[in-house]
Formats: structure tokens, sequence, C-alpha cells
């Protein structure tokens, strides 16, 4: 047998943007950013490639606003990906994608390899794959596909501001009150790891957020309590203003469904609270 | 009747999601596998198994999912009163205005022109919790606003000094909120901008603008009352277009001919047919004769004639008013200060100020040919 290495890291060499010593490195799920499964040349568009284009124009803009604010860097992973790698290499210098780095691995250790790296934030859209990371101590989120625009007419293609959307219940709900109602301790365990996740890159989001006018800003904040009500959704208001963090958008759902109101704010970052994809809970009463 | 239960809950430090076992039927639990946001439609849940997290459960009384309720969504400028807020906004921009806005967070805001409605909406679900514990058949209200989430602190602690029963809302920072109402099932649109009004109407939601009273008289507290005009309001405008058109006699010519012709529905039928499930609710335990919401139709037809093809559309709809009041062409402020609605809608300005001068909550429903002739009085 061939011995495997952790992982394969490919240092873009077409990568122009100066590096930044603060830069907040994300690593970014190949299969969301391109359409894995067609196996063209150019990979096609993927459902969340506008959220490259989102972190550029913030990159951009922020460069020129303020020499000191941290920059993305953004890491491109591909799973299981390996044979591919020329074309998804080529494809991003195709796009005119500013990828830092490649990160090629198997789905066996894509939580290691990201742990041995600086990543401070893994984005997927596999519930599954954030999960994992965060219970292996990766700070991860969802990556959320964008519907709104059909990706048609990519010529005139109009950037949006990136949206990153919190979990207010990860700010504002007491972990005793989710043990007393009865999520078990691998639960409670994700929702930490989850709001320490959120916590440092909310940190991160604030200070560049500063950057950037109330209106065209090209980072939108939102906040959004799914389990919790309007309380909870005060307290994480004001726990984001103690971080300094400029909040635009509230969403209190108190127990309604999520996913329509998902699909009306568009988030391109989910910040996962841990919790959702959980679905059977030990007896209480 | 409100005020027990806002007592009752006020007492209590809110409670964090139980099991449904607990509260509920097993049928309106909350189901999660449909809840967990599943962008490529293909993730596979880790585990699956039986649903058993229940609803949001708080000092023991349930939200009811949005798609079974009656979701009734408010602007914050209907809800409460912000003209001082508002006047700093047009005057010294965004920035201004959200500060003022922290600056006088712990001041609550004046409730607004849809407050007494929202109040007797929430007396009605407290009658309806007494009588049907487990259902969802509920009004609920959400708070809908293009405001920043900069005033949700504000907000909510409005919301919390006058007892308000409202824990949804969706604050988008300045974007249209019309794509959020259908997210949220919404039965009725209340809000101080037309425009906002009338692209809800567009979807097909009913919805209508609400201004701010120069004098308001007493409501009831215990009996959610609303009045609706008739044409353009629950019915079509067609039969208004016939008068704007072509007069008065024409009109009479063309309802008698028509007489045995179904109106087609306005833009407010819905919410009729809305109020006239709860209503069955209550007669069904036996509360005909003291149900806890009435309605009205007060249009300008008349009895003898035009009134007939209103009442017979009606009937033909299975909906019913309580009381159908034809004013053949008489004002209608002075009927409406009799019947004391929480809520009166019209799509005639004219008679939507009429109201108003004479106390009574009227909103404008901004449909229909009446939009094209806003000075021509009606008959």
């Amino acid at each position: 047998m061939p011995s495997f290495s952790l992982a394969h890291n490919v240092k873009n060499t077409f990568f122009l943007l100066q590096m930044r010593s603060n830069a907040f490195e994300i690593a970014v799920s190949c299969h969301a950013v391109f359409d894995t499964n067609l196996r063209t040349d150019p990979l096609s568009k993927g459902v969340a490639f506008s959220f490259i284009k989102a972190i550029q124009d913030i990159n951009e803009k922020l460069a020129v606003k303020n020499p000191k604010s941290p920059l993305f860097n953004v890491i491109l992973v591909a799973k299981d990906l390996q044979e591919h790698q020329s074309t998804i290499v080529s494809s991003t210098q195709h796009y005119g994608l500013q990828i830092s780095r490649f990160c090629f691995c198997n789905n066996e250790n894509f939580t290691q390899s990201l742990q041995s790296t600086s990543v401070k934030l893994f984005l997927s859209m596999q519930t599954d794959d954030v999960c994992r990371a965060l219970q292996e101590g990766v700070p991860a989120a969802l990556l959320c596909p964008q519907t709104r625009f059909p990706a048609e007419g990519d010529k005139e293609e109009v950037v949006s501001p990136l949206k990153v959307l919190l979990s207010g219940d990860a700010i504002g709900l007491p972990e005793e009150r989710l043990s007393e109602a009865g999520f078990s301790q691998l639960e409670l365990q994700t929702f930490r790891a989850a709001k320490a996740s959120m916590t440092e890159f909310a940190l991160v989001i604030a200070e560049m957020r500063r950057c950037f006018d109330r209106e065209d800003s090209p980072l939108r904040v939102a906040l959004m309590t799914v389990l919790g009500s309007r309380d909870e959704m005060a307290s994480a208001l004001l726990t984001a203003r103690d971080w300094g963090l400029e909040v635009d958008e509230a969403y209190c759902l108190a127990g309604a469904s999520r996913g329509p109101l998902l699909n009306c704010i568009q988030p391109h970052i989910l910040c996962y609270d841990g919790l959702y994809n959980v679905t059977e809970i030990p007896a209480l009463s | 009747m409100s005020l027990d239960t806002v007592q009752a809950r006020t007492g209590q430090e809110p409670t964090a999601p139980t099991p449904t076992a607990t509260n509920g039927n097993s049928k309106a639990s909350w189901d999660r596998s449909k809840d967990v946001y599943d962008p490529m439609g293909s993730t596979k849940l880790p585990r699956s198994g039986p649903v058993r997290r229940a609803r949001k459960v708080e000092g023991g009384i349930f939200f009811p999912k949005p798609e079974n309720a009656v979701t009734i969504a408010v602007s914050s400028r209907v809800l409460f009163r912000t003209e001082k807020e508002q006047k700093v906004f047009d005057q010294m921009g965004i920035e201004e205005y959200l500060r003022f806005q922290v600056e006088h967070e712990n001041e609550p805001f004046a409730p607004g022109p849809a407050f007494p409605f929202v109040k007797a909406l929430e007396a009605v679900n407290a009658q309806l919790r007494e009588l049907y514990p487990d259902s969802e058949e509920l009004f609920d209200i959400v708070l809908v606003t293009y405001n920043h989430a900069h005033v949700g602190v504000r907000l909510i602690n409005t919301i919390n000094y006058h007892n308000l029963f409202i824990e949804r809302f969706c604050m988008t920072g300045g974007s249209s909120p019309i794509g959020y109402l259908k997210a949220w099932h919404t039965n009725l649109y209340l809000s101080a901008d037309a425009e906002k009004v009338k692209e809800a109407l567009a979807e097909g939601i009913a919805a209508a603008t609400m201004f701010m009273p120069e004098k308001q008289i007493e409501v009831s507290e215990t009996q959610l009352r609303v009045a609706f005009d008739g044409d353009a309001v629950l019915f079509s405008d067609e039969s208004e277009r016939i008068f704007k058109a072509h007069g008065l006699d024409k009109f009479f010519e063309h309802e008698q001919e028509n007489e045995n012709t179904l109106l087609d529905h306005g833009p407010l039928k819905s919410f009729l047919e809305a109020l006239g499930k709860l209503q069955k609710k209550f007669y069904a335990k036996g509360h005909r004769l003291d149900c806890p919401i009435r309605t009205y139709l007060v249009t300008a037809r008349s009895a003898a004639s035009s009134g007939i093809r209103a009442l017979k559309t009606l009937r033909a709809w299975g909906l019913e008013t309580d009381e159908a009041l034809f004013l053949a062409g008489a004002p209608k402020g002075p009927m409406l200060e009799k019947i004391r609605p929480h809520i009166y809608f019209d799509d005639q300005m004219f008679h939507v100020e009429g109201a108003a001068e004479m106390g009574t909550i009227a909103a404008h429903v901004p449909y229909g040919i009446a939009q094209k002739h806003p000075h021509k009085n009606s008959s």
C-alpha cells in the first residue's frame, strides 16, 4: 500500500493578494464552490460560488479602507478529489478566485488536516461535516447556497454583500436551559464548540464590519434565534453590542421553522449552533 | 381576560424548551427533521428517529406554528407611536436615528394605532387557549419591520413593558420585509407604509395601511370587533368600477342584472374567512351569543337593492358577518362610532378619514379602482 500523508497542501503560486499577519483563514469545501459532479474543465460554478466573490469584495475594500484590518484568506478544501487536482487549480485561475492554498484530503482525515493548519473557520454545505468538524475541535459553520439569483448572466454579476447569520441561541441561551430541556452531553459539547468558534469569528467580523458604513456595506451581520424567544434575542443583541459587533438584521423565530425564513434571509454563512441536526433526544419523562 | 394570562406569564421566568409529551399533541409537535436546513436537498442527517423535541413552551403556553395560526404581521410604526423617532430619522439621518433609539432604549414606545387590535387578538387567544388547550389555531402576532437590529432592544423592552405576547419578529435592517410575510404564512399585514402594503396586496396577502389617529374612542377589551367595507375590500372592485366610470344609475342597473352572479373575492376576504374559522370554534363550545369575535359589513350599498348581491356572495362563500349594515350612501362615521371596531377596513381614503375623524380606528386597503380616483365621493 502506498503511504498516505495526512493531507496534501498546495500553495497557490498565482495568489497575488498580500497576506496580512492577522489574516483570518477560512477553509471552504470545494463541492460548494464548484459543481464537482460535472467533470467539465473548467469546472462549472457551484451553488455557493458567489460566496468567494463576496469574500474577495470585502478583502479588496478592506485593503483600501484600513491597512490594519484583518483580511480573509481562503483555503479550498477538496475532499476525495485528488485525481482532479489540476482541474480544480486551473478552474480557480479561470474564474480569478483568490485562493491562498488548496487542501486535498480524504473524508477520513479532513478534520485532522484542518487542525494541522491554522484554519479559523471551516465552511461546508454538509451539516454532517460541520457537526463532525465541531466535535473534533475544528471551528466550523454552514455555507448556504445562494438561490435568489440564478447563475446565468455572470458577466453582469453584481456581488451581493456577504451575509453572516449568527445563532442568537448560541449567544443568548444559557447552557443550563438546554441541559434542563434534555439535550445530551454530546449535543451540549457541540453547542459549546459552536459557540466558541462563533465567538472568535464574530469578533473578527465585528472588526471588519466597523470599517464599513451602515448602508452599502459589503458585509452584513444578522442574528437569529430559533429556539429562543424575545428575551434570548434581547440578551444576544446586548452581548453582540458588548463585542462591538454591529448587527444589521435580527430574526426571532420562537420555534417556527427556520427553512422558509432562511430562504428570505439568504445568508452566505450560517453559524451553526450544533443542535438542529439532532432529531432524537433521550426520553426525559 | 388577557390580563390574567399576562400576569401569569410575567410571574414566571421563561422556561426552556420542554418535551412535547408535557404539552400538546404529537401532530403538532415541532418536526425538527423538516426544520433542518438542507441546502443541497441531499444532506443526510447523522441520525434519524422519532421527533420528540417540543415546541417552544413559555410559562406553560406554547407558540403555534405559523402555518397553523392566524398570523398577523404588524410593523413597529403601527404597533407603537414612533413619530418622534421618525422625525429624528427624517431630519438627522440613519446614524442619529439609531443613536437616539439606543439612548432611549429604556423608554418604552407608547401604543400605536394597531395596539388595541393586537390586545383584542390576545384576549381572544386567552379564551381559545382555555377552550382548546392543545390547539394551535390561535392568533400569532409577528413584528415585521425594516428597522435595524439596533432598535431591537428598545422594541423588546417595549413589548415587555406593555405585556404583549409577541415573541416573533423580523428586523430586516433596511431591506423590504415583504418577502418575509409569506415565510410567516401571514394572514394580515398592517403597516404605516402604503407602498409596502401595496406590495403585500400584489402578493395576494391581505394588508392595510394604518394611520395615527387624532382621537380614539374606547374599544372593548374582551371582544374583538372587525368591520369591513364590501367593494374592493371583501369583494373585488368590479361593481365599484361601474360606479366610478358610469355613475350610480348604471351601478344599480349592473347590480340588478348581476344579482345572481357572485362577486369575485377581494383582498380582505381571506382574513374574514380566518376570523370565521375561529368564530366557529367558539360556536362549537356554545359561545355563539357571547363570541369574543364579532364581524361587521359596513357598506354604502343599500339593503333593498344592491346589498342583495353582496349577501348572496358571502353566503355562497360560506362566510357571514355578524352584522351587515347597508348605509345606502349615508356617511359611515356615525355607524362605526357605534360599533367601535378595533379595526375598520376601507378602500377609499374618504371613508377612512371620515371614520378616523369620529375616533374609529380605520385602515386603508389601497386596492382597486378607488386608488385611481381618490377624490371622487362614493355613493
